[in-house]
């Protein structure tokens, strides 16, 4: 009677699916591996603050607005409080998917399919298991880099009795990931084996992905304890493991190879038209669905300005350019920097006229460019770009040069060749602009590694954690600082750039960013000439144009002093705590610093 | 749970099965029954019979139960007869009873009817045919009285004259029992006598409706013998009552059960709560049962008239015995059966009109368009002030609107005579064997909201047969149709889906900005927010069809006269179906680019329940009365269910062809259907439980109850639950020293203690495991599509338990004047603990909602009186009064700890009718239900402000003097206060005026300090008068209607408002000027009282917590019954009554909404008392006849 009345207890409903029945099946595996990378994207994910507001402020943009601690422009401005709005809710979607993330890590080795499987099963069991330890990997990558040493927990909370712990070394946690990750780069096939567009994670991009990983790990950290940014005595060992991963995707140019049209990786981000044959985007995290969990805004919260009344509907103006980095970019040579920065907006009779200096856009995303046109949608199903091609070269470059020295001291291919590669393809056209690679480990690391990436990746979330790793923050800091006030004052590299630029609206083409600024008609030449000569210098414009404050926009307290304002070296490379968070783990104590 | 999804079935099959082996067993205990009903009914009085070496009588019991025949002989006459035998084969009865008494000094006589009467030879009695009648104090022939001859079975009954005949021995002293149903029974010497005329005198109990037999679960005890505490209702408390169902009929009845009619929507839900209700999370309904049968919402499902007995076991001591299901109290209900007499053929029928009672005054067609000027015009530009002109017309010519036509939209929407009609016919009977009785109901209900109403439909059969004296049998079968329409104005979702607003709101004449108000304009809806009622009740239609099927059977086997085993089997299915419409004028089609949406949702549910009990009754040494009872049950449901949702129909497509063609869906480009769903669950349960009783001479008396329960809702390992209780009574009244003091006026005294424990496990399903669902919420963009993920939504806790309350109960009952009146006082104190709550946990875990787990904890202690008086009862007159009162004072005694360990002490919640608005606080030691919010102060006035004049514009700027309140961010939108703003109180300390979250307090309580009813029935001559009350004191209601239509929410154009905000802050000199002078604008608001509207979000304040005491008189209905003289006349008609009711006759209260009982925010039990958008209450005024035949 007892074991059969326990059985009559038993009840499961067949709506609902058990833990281990799920992994029992490869379609159900696949769902709750889905179900993974849902806590990816989403307002909370890198549908917007982990797209756009945690990689802020560096070189390249910042976060529009004046400061306030509770919210998205405390982070820009590196002075979040613990009770910053922005910071609870991506803290804990990060722990919600790597949750999911260990209960399939826990549960597909289980499987009878992993292991009794047909042959079929085994492999897509597998691939699935791969896929499971690089997405926790990336939730916690993306915990570590953001707030440092956290909570780390690598079984499902389910076998978990205690949540009430401290927070476990980022090394400790960043170690964990670089083993996983090497598990699964040999589980999950190459892009074109895997049966997966770039929205799943395949081969190339777990290496990339590890290679990212190792030389954040092999760069300086934050030691929580003594607030010194510091580098492990073996860092060697970590840019070795980049450059090999990075080595065995440059050997596979069948899979992954520059787009070699820069404008392209990113419109092909925006609807199901690609326009990137080559595969450089390894893997984006896939929006879509017109809702705040499944969709991103991007487009809509950042990227080139739409006023709502115009046809396409409200959308960019969420990121401003720093004023300098415009002038960061070869004056006519690289085609990178009317892609990156969106120097105009469309206005509410849809026609484009150019911004203030001090109130440019990222210009990598446009709603123009997506599918969702004219509506009073936030959500334009635009995916966000996680790892491209050209930093593999670049993050290959990076480690060849720690390596071995120097850009060019060792094997082939060299540093000095990748970096060409990328930006070769930049100055497309006008490849006698092109700077030649330094020759020495110092300057190939100042001049073609910090500054190259600065150019290549700007407006994609990578360039604030660059700058950690380097230690290069506060250096950056005073730097830009420095730049801006001989911006704002027309000296130093600056000398020729106008106070004013006088502009018309003109028509807004759709055609190439870079001839699309080109086509504006700006007093005294063309854009690229106008915006480099000193022009009239008078508030007023000549007649039929617009005056268009350019230097004369920068402002002092914003744009100079409030750039990084808070930043503190030794603190504010990481968030607080949030008061949610330290009132349910007693084993936590805040930040230091904040 | 290695096994996959079909092996899961078959493991679900076999348990089925097992069900099924269970109640085979009582099958074949009911074919055997009923094969011997038949056999008899066959062989009549032809016997057959078989018996060696038994006692006579024996053989005589044997010929009883196989034929018509009954004995009549002295005992002692027959135990000196020796063993004997005796083989008949289907011969008279005259063969067996040669055979029986030959070499016996016995002899014996047949009677006219089928008597055998057995004498010693030689001393045969000589029959005596008697007659007789018997009457009523009054005179009236009572029919159907039974007589009986005192120490024999044989008797008779009166015929519809009141007249009897019967045959009696003519020797010895014959006394007649006389017994008949509300009266006292009579024992009669006939003596010599041969012509009898016998008057029935009433019984005082009786008269007052007193049950004398309590259900107590899984048996019954006489009154006397009850140790709990228990509140009872008989079919005569209710059957006067043409509600349409019987918990209407319950409302302030009994001491201590409160019945709460959620709003006024035909169909809405009746709460129904003893002793407050323990549980902060989950369900606090109590069980039903009905003829031992677990059924939901029973008292819907059953009208008034079918109901023999309610019995509400109150103390957690009497519910033990339902163990996991009796933490919120038990209502027993017992339905008529038939019993021995001629068929009765009733019919009982009624109709009226209901009406609504009240409206919600608003603002009238000229001060709407001062109204509207007013925020058109206050700072604003001159392409907005311009817009009101074009609408309304200039300033000066705005007295026009003194005599437009006003639309009140509430009466076209609610004001309608709503008729309503109810039939009832009843067939009842049955002989010595076997009753039965048949009821059909059927209810057709107009609702006072357009496109609303009520129908259903009651079929109810009952059926008892006595086979033999040991065994006998019966089975229910219940069929209950409902069709609920009409969406009703509440919605426990968001705001958007809750209509009231329409009819208070949508511009009062026909005119202004809108073309028609009778046209739907979709530019007009956005500039409003609102569509008219009338349209949109035509747009948004529900119609909520339901079938329940409860049958049951039951049997029971006497093996020995002490040892009774009993089972019942029952099987109850819900079939249920909605079917919502939404024209293209409805929000949600609006949202779904203007094509109309049908929603077709369907969910059946099937709960199996067996029950086998064995009971034994013994007396030992005369005075101790012993009986025990053990049982087993099983309890199994499984419910399913399909939603489809069917988007972009055709624009013209009428809501009858929407739901039979849901393909002629015309998708546009680019959008998609949304997908159907589906789902399963299910739960078991299985039970062993107890019970011992105990009673010294009747007058000490003890009552121990044992359950132990295993439910699948709960891990393996903490399934099983035990719930003990014990009870103990002390009738003080039969203790010799009260007996000897001769205290005339005292009938009856019975103390009672009781402690026990049970549980709650109406608790969701699944909630220890962790589940994967599935969600497009957990889905992924793989390419421009969402694949649907799995995830755990939440984080399983293998430790949930029950829910366990203890209570402790000490009472007494007492009798007084002859039962002229009897009381009875009940003080409790319950305490509910491991209560599920949502704890929370760090997110780190990765479930940022928190866990369920079992940390609160509660308390109900409270004070009950009953009191039931005959205060008149002469020839021609009678008045009784029933009255009762209940004291409750619930308290939360902990919500956990946090993760420091320290106690948490108070949280906030959302009642959710306006989102993120903390509008409720849950505090440990405060009762559940505190609204918490802002304390109003008024408005601002001119001398709060400190005001510069602008000598070039001539204007009058003002900003708040230091030292005054700022509420610009709590209530006015981020405004600054001008004169004029509703303005708030600061409560907490510091020098920061600015009114924040620090400056909210508790503004009152849903919770009342007393409830209770009267009832008093009086009668004069043939005329009866039933006047039903019931109370509330204490309680206050949160008007959320109040709040939402006195703020300018959004700054939505030509939104009306409620009438007090005629007499608003006046900014507007008569010629529409701006006043902005500080002299001038303070005399001209010297007479004004109400705030201006606020643009901000709604905000709670003291404004809107209303004192929700009232009175209700409930029910009044007078009936005239024809006499029984001019009915015998008939020869038709055995009852004729017609009479008038009115039911929600008035309502005493200070409470300014529709109706202070109003609960719309329900889906958890931490947001009582919320009026928002509640349907209006209407009164009902009917008519109705009572036939029987």
């Amino acid at each position: 009677m007892l074991p059969s009345c326990k059985k009559y207890l038993d009840v499961t409903s067949n709506a609902t699916i058990d833990q281990s029945t799920g992994f029992a099946s490869a379609s159900y595996t696949n769902s709750a591996l889905i179900g993974v990378y849902n806590q990816l994207i989403g307002d909370n994910g890198y549908g917007n603050r982990l797209s756009c507001l945690y990689p802020l402020s560096a070189d390249d943009f910042k976060t529009s607005g004046s400061y306030s601690p509770v919210d998205r422009r405390g982070i820009s401005l590196y002075g979040a409080s613990a009770d910053n709005t922005d910071l609870v809710n991506p803290f804990s979607q990060l722990y919600v998917g790597a949750e999911r993330a260990n209960i399939c890590v826990k549960g597909i080795p289980l499987s009878p399919l992993y292991t009794a499987g047909s042959a079929a099963d085994q492999a897509a069991m597998k691939k699935y298991y791969g896929e499971a330890l690089t997405l926790r990997a990336i939730f916690y990558f993306e915990l570590v880099r953001n707030w440092g040493d956290v909570v780390a927990n690598f079984v499902p909370s389910a076998d978990v009795t205690v949540f009430d712990v401290p927070a476990t070394d980022k090394k400790v946690i960043l170690d964990q990931l670089i083993s996983d990750l090497k598990i699964a780069e040999d589980l999950v096939p190459w892009r074109t084996e895997s049966g997966y567009t770039d929205t799943r994670l395949t081969k190339g991009a777990i290496k990339g992905l590890r290679a990212r990983i190792a030389l954040f790990r092999g760069g300086y950290l934050l030691n929580e304890t003594t607030h010194v940014d510091e580098r492990s005595s073996n860092y060697l060992d970590y840019y070795k493991i980049a450059m090999a991963e990075c080595a065995d995707v440059m050997a596979r140019r069948d899979q992954h190879d520059l787009n070699p049209v820069y404008e392209n990786i990113f419109k092909s981000l925006h609807s199901a038209t690609r326009y990137d044959d080559k595969n450089e985007l390894m893997f984006e995290i896939g929006a879509y669905g017109g809702n705040a969990t499944t969709d991103s805004k991007l487009g809509y919260y950042n990227g080139v300005r739409f006023n709502a009344s115009s046809t396409f509907g409200q959308g960019g103006g969420g990121m401003n350019a720093i004023p300098t980095y415009f002038y960061e970019f070869d004056q006519l040579g690289d085609c990178r920097r009317d892609v990156t920065i969106g120097s105009w907006q469309i206005d509410a009779t849809s026609l484009k006229s150019l911004n203030a200096l001090n109130n440019q856009t990222d210009g990598k995303f446009r709603r123009s460019w997506s599918i969702v046109i004219g509506t009073p949608a936030q959500n334009f199903g635009i995916n966000w770009p996680i790892l491209r091609f050209s930093d593999i070269l670049l993050m290959y470059a990076e480690a060849y040069n720690e390596v071995y020295g120097g850009p060019t001291a060792g094997p082939a291919p060299t540093a000095a060749s990748a970096v060409l590669e990328v930006r070769s393809r930049a100055f497309v056209g006008n490849l006698s602009r092109m700077p030649v690679p330094a020759a020495d480990h110092d300057n190939f690391f100042t001049q073609d590694i910090v500054k190259e990436r600065l150019l290549e990746f700007g407006g994609e979330g990578v360039r604030k954690y660059d700058l950690i790793r380097w230690h290069l923050m506060a250096a950056k800091k005073a730097e830009t600082q420095a730049k801006l006030v001989q911006l704002q004052a027309g000296t130093g590299p600056y000398v020729n750039v106008p106070n004013y630029v006088y502009a018309k609206t003109a028509t807004y083409n759709q055609t190439a960013s870079v001839a699309e600024l080109q086509s504006f008609d700006t007093y005294g030449g063309a854009p690229s000439t106008a915006m480099f000569q000193p022009g009239l210098g008078t508030s007023a414009a000549p007649t039929g144009y617009t005056t268009i404050n350019w230097r004369a926009s920068i402002n002092t307290t914003n744009d100079i002093n409030g750039f990084m304002q808070y930043f503190v070296e030794g603190s504010r490379e990481v968030f607080p705590w949030t008061t949610s968070v330290m009132l349910l783990n007693t084993k936590l104590t805040q930040k230091y610093g904040y | 749970m290695k096994k996959n999804v079909y092996r899961t079935t078959n493991v679900r099959l076999q348990c089925f099965l097992k069900i099924l082996m269970i109640s085979k067993c009582i099958l074949i205990l009911v074919l055997v029954g009923s094969l011997q009903a038949f056999s008899k009914g066959y062989s009549q009085n032809r016997i057959s019979i078989s018996l060696k070496n038994v006692s006579l009588k024996k053989a005589l019991k044997e010929i009883e139960r196989k034929t018509d025949y009954r004995f009549v002989y002295n005992d002692d006459l027959l135990n000196a007869i020796p063993e004997t035998s005796v083989d008949v084969n289907d011969g008279t009865l005259n063969d067996a009873m040669d055979k029986l008494l030959t070499n016996t000094p016995l002899t014996y006589r047949v009677t006219d009817n089928n008597l055998v009467v057995i004498s010693a030879k030689g001393k045969e009695m000589q029959d005596i045919a008697i007659n007789g009648t018997v009457t009523d104090s009054k005179g009236e022939a009572l029919p159907g009285v039974t007589i009986k001859i005192k120490g024999t079975g044989n008797g008779t009954a009166t015929d519809v004259n009141g007249k009897f005949k019967l045959n009696i021995p003519s020797t010895g002293n014959v006394v007649l029992v006389v017994t008949y149903i509300g009266f006292k029974t009579q024992e009669i010497n006939v003596g010599s006598k041969t012509q009898l005329s016998i008057v029935m005198k009433e019984d005082d109990a009786k008269l007052l409706n007193e049950v004398n037999i309590v259900n107590i679960g899984y048996g019954t005890v006489s009154k006397d013998a009850v140790t709990g505490s228990v509140s009872s209702v008989s079919s005569k408390d209710i059957k006067d009552f043409p509600v349409a169902t019987a918990a209407q009929a319950l409302a302030g009845k009994l001491a201590g059960v409160t019945v709460t009619t959620t709003e006024g929507k035909p169909g809405a839900e009746i709460q129904i709560r003893v002793r407050g209700g323990g549980s902060l999370t989950q369900d606090n309904s109590p069980l039903y049962i009905v003829d031992g049968v677990q059924v939901d919402n029973a008292l819907s499902l059953i009208s008034p008239q079918e109901i023999q007995s309610i019995d509400v076991l109150k103390d957690v001591a009497s519910t033990a015995i339902y163990g996991a299901r009796g933490a919120n109290g038990v209502v027993l209900i017992t339905t008529k059966s038939g019993h021995e007499s001629r068929t009765i053929v009733s019919f009982s029928a009624y109709g009226g009109v209901n009406k609504i009672v009240n409206e919600l005054p608003v603002l009238n067609p000229y001060d709407f368009v001062q109204y509207q000027y007013q925020i058109t015009n206050y700072n604003t530009t001159q392409l907005q002030k311009d817009a009101f002109t074009k609408s309304y017309g200039v300033y000066s010519d705005l007295g026009i609107y003194k005599n437009v036509q006003f639309r009140d939209w509430q009466s076209e929407v609610f004001g309608h005579n709503a008729e309503s009609y109810t039939q009832n016919l009843n067939i009842t009977g049955g002989n010595k064997g076997s009753s039965f009785n048949f009821t059909l109901n059927n209810t057709n209900q107009d609702g006072i909201m357009l496109q609303s109403g009520y129908k259903r439909t009651f079929a109810s059969f009952r059926f008892d047969n006595n086979a033999s004296d040991k065994f006998r049998f019966g089975f229910n079968v219940r069929y209950s149709r409902q069709e609920i329409d009409g969406v009703g104005t509440s919605n426990t979702g968001s705001q958007g889906n809750n209509y009231l607003r329409n009819s208070v709101r949508y511009i009062p004449f026909d005119g202004g900005s809108s073309a028609s108000v009778d046209i739907f304009d979709p530019n007009y809806a956005n500039l409003t927010n609102l569509t008219s009622p009338v349209i949109l009740a035509n747009n948004v239609l529900n119609y909520a069809y339901k079938n329940d099927i409860i049958t049951s059977l039951n049997a029971a086997y006497r093996i020995t006269n002490k040892l009774t085993v009993q089972s019942i089997l029952a099987v109850t299915a819900t079939d249920n179906r909605t079917n919502s419409f939404n024209g293209t004028a409805s929000p949600v089609a609006r949202q779904n680019n203007n094509q109309p949406i049908s929603v077709i949702a369907t969910g059946n549910a099937l709960n199996i329940l067996n029950t086998n009990t064995i009971s034994y009754n013994n007396t030992f040494s005369k005075f101790h009365h012993l009986s025990l009872l053990a049982g087993e049950e099983t309890n199994q449901t499984s419910s399913k269910a399909v939603s489809i949702t069917t988007k972009y129909l055709p624009v013209d497509i009428t809501p009858e062809q929407a739901f039979s063609g849901i393909q002629s869906a015309q998708i546009p480009s680019g959008l998609a259907e949304d997908l159907p769903t589906s789902g399963e669950s299910g739960f078991r349960l299985f039970s062993l439980f107890g019970r011992a009783s105990y009673d010294y001479k009747g007058k000490y008396l003890a009552t121990f109850t044992y359950r132990a329960d295993a439910s699948s809702l709960f891990a393996p390992d903490k399934r099983i639950g035990y719930f003990p209780s014990g009870q103990l009574a002390w009738r003080v009244s039969d203790e010799d020293f009260v007996k000897n003091a001769k205290l005339d006026w005292l009938d009856n005294f019975k103390l009672r203690v009781s402690y026990g424990a049970g549980g709650n496990n109406r608790i969701g399903t699944d909630l220890y495991k962790t589940l994967f669902a599935t969600s497009t919420n957990y889905g992924y963009a793989v390419g421009e599509a969402i694949t649907p993920g799995l995830a755990a939504p939440a984080l399983a806790n293998p430790n949930i338990k029950w829910e366990t309350t203890i209570s402790r109960n000490l009472g007494f009952d007492i009798g007084l004047f002859h039962s002229r009146l009897n009381a009875s006082v009940d003080l409790y104190s319950n305490t509910t603990h491991d209560l599920l709550l949502q704890a929370q946990i760090p997110v780190t875990s990765g479930y940022p909602n928190g866990q369920i787990q079992n940390i609160g904890k509660t308390s109900n202690t409270g004070v009950e009186v009953q009191l039931n008086g005959v205060v008149v009862n002469s020839k021609s007159f009678t008045y009784s009064a029933n009255f009762n009162i209940a004291f409750n004072r619930n308290k939360i005694e902990s919500l956990g700890n946090d993760p420091y360990g320290n106690p948490i002490s108070s949280t906030l919640r959302q009642s959710g009718w306006v989102n993120s608005l903390n509008d409720f606080s849950l505090t440990v030691g405060q009762p559940v239900g505190q609204f918490y919010g802002y304390v109003a102060d008024g408005r601002y006035e001119v001398s709060d402000f400190n005001a510069v004049l602008n000598t070039t514009t001539n204007t009058w700027t003002y900003t708040l003097k230091s030292g005054i309140p700022n509420d610009a961010s709590a209530a006015l939108g981020n405004k600054q206060p001008q004169p004029g703003d509703m303005k708030l109180k600061k409560l907490s300390d510091g020098t920061d005026m600015n009114i924040s979250d620090a400056d909210r307090t508790v503004l009152g309580s849903a919770q009342p300090k007393f409830t209770g009813g009267l009832t008093q029935n009086l009668s004069y001559k043939n005329f009866d008068l039933n006047i039903s009350v019931n109370f509330s004191y204490g309680n206050q209601v949160y008007n959320a209607n109040k709040t939402e239509f006195t703020t300018n929410y959004n700054g939505y154009l030509d939104n009306n408002m409620l009438a007090v905000v005629a007499n608003r802050w006046k900014m507007f000199d008569n010629n529409g000027v701006r006043v902005t002078d500080p002299t001038q604008l303070a005399a001209m608001n010297e007479n004004t009282t109400f705030w201006t509207p606020s643009v901000g979000n709604y905000t709670l304040t003291s404004y809107a917590i209303e004192d929700g005491s009232f009175l209700r008189i409930n029910n009044v209905t007078l009936g005239y019954s024809l006499p029984k003289s001019f009915l015998n006349r008939t020869k038709v008609f055995s009852k004729f009554r017609v009479y008038a009711t009115v039911n929600n006759l008035y309502t005493i209260t200070g409470y300014s909404g529709y109706d202070p009982e109003a609960n719309t925010r329900r889906s958890t039990p931490l947001t009582p008392g919320v009026d928002y958008a509640a349907y209006p209450r209407s009164r009902y005024i009917l008519a109705g006849v009572d036939v029987s035949f």
